[in-house]
């Protein structure tokens, strides 16, 4: 009895490994009219967490442009989420073993991840770089928001809405990633514009939505005279937004960076007075389209700013704020 | 003979306990002082002293003459005078060189964090050969008998060139061939001019030993007499305020009762090999044999607790099945395991949760503890054994050994068991619980139960036994009748 | 935090108020953290932060308390971070498949708790290590999870939700609370006066002494990973619902709240000790700090380093108290 009872818990969790492994993320592109005749060019991609919407729409973007150039890639990132680096890093190292013909990565460390794209690069294989940042100048090209512009147009409609005065507190993400460094030093020089406005203390919520709407609790407990909050992700977004809902508090006023279907009801609640929308679809199809140029030994430009939309309670009904908070199609 | 040790006025008082009041004590070179007193009378507590793990709080020692502080282990070490506890302080998982020589590896002159290996090597079995030890240093400690795991002590506080040794129970767990052995190392030191303390339960041991005896009870020093036969009676008496008459208490012969407990074939392989086994109401059984003989092995079998091949086990003549511990007990089976701490208690836990454990389904209803029941069942017991415990909320680790083995007899009497299991029901525990437990046993099989006792105390056998079984190489070797019974006619069975 | 003497005390009346004396050092010490945010902050002693600490710490005392149970056997259950999110993603996708709100709740609590007694059987009957069992279903818990949600939260979930996550009854105490305080009255009611809470403690103090007085310690074992899942499950539904949305990536990391909590709260990690009004005054301490640290805008790196420190100083001052 003991015995059939082993076996079949043996069983069950090898079956729930196989049903794990089964369902992975690699995309295969239909048509194969690709132009030459040689092996098939194999990209990874590889983000920080697979979760976020945001990088889905990179993978439609991706998507788009590998059916178009008729490459394959896969899309990968590490399931112990984005504060996990040295999962990151082991990821890299697959796919260099694996011999991609090219990596697009979106770093979870602007250093850590440094030595492994060298190594990349050493091997041959070209690395191009989205969305965050990475501290070396080997990669053939980096495809982002510019974090501080977007984050520094975020911060100058609301010192718009402020009249410029008033109490802040940013919450960040994760303390020391490139794009949450960038993006508070966005908002920070615009507000220091303004002489008027006082900025708390940046708090971080390590990508935890829970986090993120404890801290706020906290923050708005003790800044009884707190104007605005600025969440630099969409983790922080949903977050802060959930906690003004709870107490139904519409007078603070939160500004929140990126979207996604929790975000979007709380831009019409009114509880979200503005947020920045990057472009992941673009890091994706621009990506990968660079990507295919290089490997076709086209030049290939160092810099490429893939834009923003900032959308707002009142634009966003526009065509324009509609395509970057639905980039997937509205039913997807 | 050279006095080596003097302890002289020691008062130790812990918080509520006055420990030590006024002993003195003292140790001459190549003698065997025995220590004897029940549990409790302080004589761990003064060898303590002696090697520095307590301070005392007042009262002088002096080593060789000179007077000298004891404060903790390493200054008694640096004295030479050095302590083999009950439980030994080995390392398993090292090999017997390096347990010899922890901390003090001959190193290499230069490289002093170099370890020489050939060195220590030798060392080890020049040291083992003084203690008649045949064994390879790489062995591990782990895969020692415990009486060699001894020898390996005392091999470790000879090297260290100790001129004192304390002997705390040191042939608790040994087989009579391996005391004899412990024996003769004993008398070889003694030889060399080693002052040995040396302290016992087993009083019919210090015969072959004893030099002098000091009697010590409730933390006085009771008196210090040389060691002669003839003063055995007296010496108990000074311990216990009794005479040794009472050692056994009467057996009233209970006319043997229907038959209880029936075993046909219990084998398992390489250990146990038993052809049958019947047990009577109103019987003690004794099960003797040498350790190793397979007599645990055989309650453990008997008790669901290991696996073994059963050709029928009949209770009240009704065949049923045990496959573990609670089918033994719902069919009202009872086992005092050998090892109080490692699987008879619940050290951790109360007095009553222990009492009670083995009988939560009867003291529930729907699952929820009644408590009054528990309560009421729990000082029924305490009242009853004479338990000595200031409340039932005391945790079991802190009662002395023998109240400790009868919060397991309770266990078993709350739970109703009609056939229980002592193995090694004395073992550690002092006179006067020991006569309790006897008391008790008596009172058990007048009330019908039957009684089986594993013991490798051969007084303890023939005292209490009604009919004695011996066990060698897992099987019966011997069945003898109580009035037949000889210690001679035992052992001749036990080793054949 | 007195594990000394504390447990299984069989009070006259009611469940905790003989407890209440024993766990008086670690209450003391909540106290005292409680007095020095009163005095440092406006804000701190008011009874909206206070509730507001009570909503934030309610999830991580569930957690707590099922690690409690946990630990007393001398086990650890690394998994229930990962449990929770595997409950909460299926509470997720049957609230969006239509199958209203309690069958949803209920179902995806009954996967934790299966979750929970696979652990427990992998341990008791395969024989493997709880820190391996657990830490081998927490991987496998984010990676169901991750396969479910194909890694996307589950938005769109009905507002009603919110209520069991957020909501508010009598104005002001929050339903987390609420649902707390019975779990934490129950469990220490099992604990203390059933059958299996003794069981659970024999288990954990003696496994060899409970298997020979005919405990049965594979069901107690699978019993008690069994709660611990289900409370798992419970906190996965509650922080979707919180959230009005659930993420297959909730809960990373708070296993090691929970056990930090219980061991604070005294638990003692060799198992065979501890209480759940321990635990709970574990849960708080760490749910106050954070809060008042929050309050005093102090640097979030320092607050990793202070809570750290709390965890050591606590754990020690237990054992002088034994010695």
């Amino acid at each position: 009895m003991k015995k059939v009872l082993s076996i079949m818990l043996a069983v069950f969790m090898v079956s729930v490994l196989l049903v794990g492994c089964g369902k992975s993320d690699t995309a295969k592109t239909a048509d194969s009219q690709s132009a030459d005749a040689g092996a098939k060019k194999k990209i990874a991609i590889i983000v920080k967490g697979t979760e976020n919407v945001f990088y889905q729409s990179v993978k439609a973007g991706a998507d788009v442009a590998a059916k178009e150039t008729g490459v394959e890639y896969y899309f990968t990132g590490s399931s112990a989420g984005e504060t996990d680096i040295n999962g990151q890093v082991s990821l890299v190292e697959n796919a260099i073993s694996q011999k991609v013909s090219g990596i697009i990565i979106a770093a979870s460390d602007a250093k850590a991840l440094v030595p492994v794209t060298e190594k990349a690069i050493a091997a041959g294989i070209p690395v191009i770089v989205i969305d965050s940042g990475l501290q070396t100048d080997k990669y053939t090209s980096f495809l982002t928001t510019d974090n501080v512009a977007a984050a520094g147009a975020a911060g100058e409609s609301l010192a718009k809405m402020l009249n410029g005065k008033g109490k802040v507190a940013i919450v960040n993400f994760v303390a020391g990633a490139q794009g949450a460094i960038e993006r508070e030093k966005g908002f920070k020089d615009a507000m220091a514009k303004y002489p008027g406005i006082e900025v708390l203390q940046t708090q971080y919520y390590n990508n935890d939505k829970q986090k993120a709407l404890s801290l706020t609790q906290d923050i708005l407990t003790a800044n009884p005279d707190l104007d605005a909050i600025f969440a630099c992700n969409e983790p922080g977004t949903v977050g802060v937004g959930r906690a003004l809902k709870e107490k139904n508090n519409r007078k603070i006023i939160e500004i929140g960076f990126d979207s996604s279907d929790d975000i979007i009801p709380l831009i019409k609640d009114g509880y979200l007075k503005g947020t920045i929308v990057q472009m992941p679809y673009n890091m994706g199809y621009l990506g990968v389209k660079a990507m295919v140029d290089k490997l076709n030994g086209k030049e290939v430009v160092k810099n490429q700013d893939t834009g923003f939309t900032f959308v707002t309670p009142e634009n966003m009904e526009s065509p324009e704020s509609q395509k970057a908070l639905y980039p997937l199609g509205k039913n997807n | 003979m050279n006095e080596l040790v003097k302890m002289e006025g020691i008062y130790k008082t812990f918080p509520g306990v006055k420990a030590l009041t006024n002993v003195s004590f003292d140790i001459r070179s190549g003698e065997v002082h025995a220590m004897l007193g029940e549990n409790g009378a302080g004589k761990s507590t003064l060898m303590k002293v002696l090697t520095g793990v307590y301070s005392c709080d007042s009262g002088k020692i002096h080593f060789k003459g000179q007077e000298v502080n004891i404060h903790q282990p390493k200054d008694a070490q640096k004295l030479g005078i050095s302590i083999i506890h009950q439980e030994f302080s080995l390392f398993p998982h090292l090999s017997v060189a390096e347990n010899i020589f922890i901390g003090r590896e001959p190193r290499n002159q230069i490289l002093k964090f170099v370890i020489m290996e050939k060195e220590l090597k030798t060392k080890t079995k020049e040291l083992l050969e003084t203690v008649h030890l045949d064994i390879d240093p790489d062995t591990l400690v782990k895969d020692l008998s415990v009486a060699q795991q001894q020898m390996v002590e005392i091999a470790r506080v000879l090297s260290m060139n100790s001129e004192v040794i304390v002997m705390d129970e040191p042939t608790a767990a040994l087989t009579e061939r391996e005391v004899k052995e412990l024996f003769r190392v004993i008398n070889q030191l003694k030889k060399r001019g080693v002052g040995i303390v040396y302290i016992s339960h087993r009083l019919e041991e210090l015969k072959h030993i004893a030099d002098r005896v000091t009697v010590m009870r409730d933390g006085h020093y009771i008196k210090t007499v040389d060691y002669d036969e003839s003063c055995l009676g007296d010496l108990i008496a000074a311990m216990v305020g009794r005479s040794l008459d009472d050692k056994f208490p009467v057996h009233h012969n209970v006319a043997a009762g229907k038959v209880i407990l029936e075993v046909d074939r219990l084998v398992s392989k390489g250990v146990l090999n038993i052809q049958n086994f019947k047990l009577c109401e109103g019987e003690i059984v004794g099960i003797y044999g040498l350790v190793g003989a397979g007599r645990t092995e055989f309650a453990r079998a008997l008790f669901g607790a290991d696996k073994s091949e059963i050709g029928g086990i009949k209770i009240h003549g009704e065949k049923v099945i045990i496959k573990n511990p609670r089918d033994a007990i719902r069919h009202g089976i009872g086992y005092l395991t050998e090892d109080r701490k490692r699987d008879g208690l619940a050290l951790g836990l109360s007095v009553e949760d222990n009492i009670i454990l083995a009988n939560l389904m009867n003291v529930c209803k729907f699952g929820i503890v009644d408590r009054n029941k528990s309560k009421n069942l729990s000082n029924q017991y305490v009242a009853d054994l004479k338990i000595k415990t200031p409340n039932l909320k005391q945790r079991a680790k802190f009662l002395s050994g023998g109240n400790q083995q009868k919060i397991i007899i309770a266990k078993w009497l709350c739970r109703q068991a009609k056939v229980l299991i002592f193995d090694e029901p004395t073992r550690g525990i002092d006179i006067g619980a020991k006569i309790e437990v006897y008391e008790l046993m008596n009172k058990l099989v007048v009330a019908g139960v039957g009684v089986i006792m594993i013991s490798s105390e051969l007084p303890e056998i023939l005292g209490m036994s009604d009919r004695i079984l011996v066990m060698h190489d897992g099987r019966f070797t011997g069945e003898v009748n109580k009035k037949d019974a000889t210690q001679e006619k035992l052992l001749h069975y036990a080793v054949q | 935090m007195s594990v000394e003497t504390s447990k299984i005390s069989f009070g006259k009346s009611g469940l905790f108020n003989k407890k209440i004396f024993n766990e008086l050092g670690s209450f003391t010490g909540l106290l005292i953290i409680g007095l020095v945010f009163s005095i440092t902050t406006d804000n701190f002693f008011t009874m909206n932060n206070l509730l507001t600490v009570a909503l934030q710490t309610a999830y991580i005392c569930l957690l707590a308390i099922a690690e409690t149970y946990v630990i007393i056997t001398s086990g650890i259950d690394l998994s229930v971070g990962s449990i929770l999110a595997v409950s909460g993603v299926i509470c997720g996708k049957l609230l969006l498949a239509g199958f209203g709100i309690p069958l949803s709740m209920l179902v995806a609590i009954l996967v934790g708790g299966l979750c929970g007694a696979i652990n427990g059987l992998a341990i008791s009957k395969m024989g493997i290590a709880p820190f391996i069992a657990t830490l081998g279903m927490m991987s496998i818990g984010r990676g169901v999870a991750n396969v479910i949600t194909d890694s996307l939260p589950i938005s769109g979930l009905p507002e009603d939700f919110f209520f069991i996550g957020g909501g508010m009854v009598l104005e002001s105490i929050p339903v987390p609370v609420i649902i707390m305080l019975v779990v934490a009255i129950l469990f220490a009611f099992i604990l203390n006066r059933t059958a299996f809470g003794k069981y659970v403690f024999a288990l954990g103090s003696n496994e060899d002494a409970a298997r020979l007085s005919g405990v049965n310690i594979g069901m107690t074992t699978i019993g008690v990973y069994a709660v611990s899942g289900l409370l798992s499950g419970l906190v996965g539904v509650m922080l979707a619902a919180r959230l009005v949305s659930a993420q297959a990536q909730a809960g990373l990391g708070y296993e090691l709240d929970a056990i930090a909590a219980s061991i604070i709260g005294g638990v003692s990690p060799m198992g065979g000790a501890g209480t759940i009004l321990g635990t709970i005054i574990g849960a708080f301490i760490m749910g106050v700090l954070r809060n008042g640290l929050n309050l005093l805008n102090v640097n979030a790196f320092w607050q990793q380093i202070a809570i750290g420190v709390v965890i050591i100083v606590a754990v020690y001052i237990d054992k002088l108290r034994r010695k």
